[in-house]
């Protein structure tokens, strides 16, 4: 890693500003040469956990940060959503994080092609390709609150020198 | 209607669709949270002009980086224009991404393996 960055931002969260930090995180990894060719791949794990902050939460603010230590790239999104998004968000994480390299591909490619959205828009293909493209540690912590919510704690590190070792 | 356009937002692409024109464009984010509310005017415009465009078409494809559900929303709309592809002499899918950007280059190559589909790469 040459430079080190960490990121944070608490607030709402909408489209414009998804794409402000996703951008904002893709300019940072330009300075990271191990990570040039794997920039828009490591966009994509900040884009689909805030996806997920976004889409299944329950529109309060969320918290977002990413940081570069170690030749580790660190994505963390923690937000508010109900019992229910909470709990098939770490169902889903503990199923994927469980298959094998193959029966993850395998599965992406059958969900691509089905043309099925929830009804939240959502794919159904999120974590499936954080996975895919190399994440090592996908964790989701979810705790009931006191008001009846959810709080969800998404991250992904993610180990530079894997990238340097696939150019 | 034989144009659909879009502008660019930060968030989603450029959409110029124009049956009297030889180039078809969609370029920039794809991130938006309801992809198919948002690709499916874009899959209903080629499905209802598939009489109309020119032979030789391109349709040029440059994304800067796009979530997962505009993935399978894609996926259907080029599934589409290879359908067009299979009937219309010349016409073709064009792929471009910028030089270091291996993911987006997988990315398209993907498409066109599932697809089976015959899509130029073009480096940027």
């Amino acid at each position: 890693m040459e430079k080190s960055h960490h990121f944070t931002y608490e607030g709402n969260l909408t489209d414009d500003l998804r794409s402000f930090m996703c951008t904002t995180l893709k300019q940072a990894m330009s300075d990271n040469e191990p990570a040039a060719k794997r920039i828009t791949k490591l966009v994509g794990f900040a884009v689909e956990l805030l996806d997920n902050a976004q889409r299944y939460g329950n529109g309060t603010k969320v918290e977002f940060e990413w940081k570069t230590e170690e030749n580790e790239l660190m994505i963390i999104v923690k937000n508010v959503s109900t019992e229910q998004n909470a709990r098939t968000l770490k169902n889903q994480a503990e199923r994927i994080s469980a298959l094998q390299i193959t029966e993850i591909e395998a599965e992406y490619k059958s969900k691509l092609m089905n043309q099925d959205f929830n009804e939240s828009g959502g794919a159904g293909l999120g974590l499936l390709q954080i996975m895919k493209n190399g994440a090592s540690n996908l964790r989701i912590n979810v705790q009931e609150m006191n008001n009846g919510s959810w709080m969800c704690v998404s991250s992904v590190l993610v180990p530079m020198n894997v990238f340097k070792t696939n150019i | 209607m034989m144009i659909y356009k879009l502008e660019q937002t930060k968030s989603t692409p450029l959409i110029a669709l124009d049956v009297n024109e030889n180039i078809q464009r969609l370029e920039g984010i794809s991130i938006p949270i309801d992809a198919y509310e948002f690709y499916k005017p874009v899959a209903d415009f080629i499905e209802s002009n598939k009489e109309n465009f020119k032979s030789a078409s391109e349709f040029q494809f440059r994304l800067t980086y796009f979530n997962t559900s505009s993935s399978k929303a894609i996926f259907n709309v080029l599934h589409k224009i290879n359908e067009l592809c299979k009937s219309i002499p010349g016409m073709k899918i064009v792929w471009e991404y910028e030089e270091d950007d291996d993911f987006m280059l997988e990315s398209g190559q993907e498409f066109g393996d599932l697809l089976n589909a015959e899509i130029e790469f073009r480096k940027n």
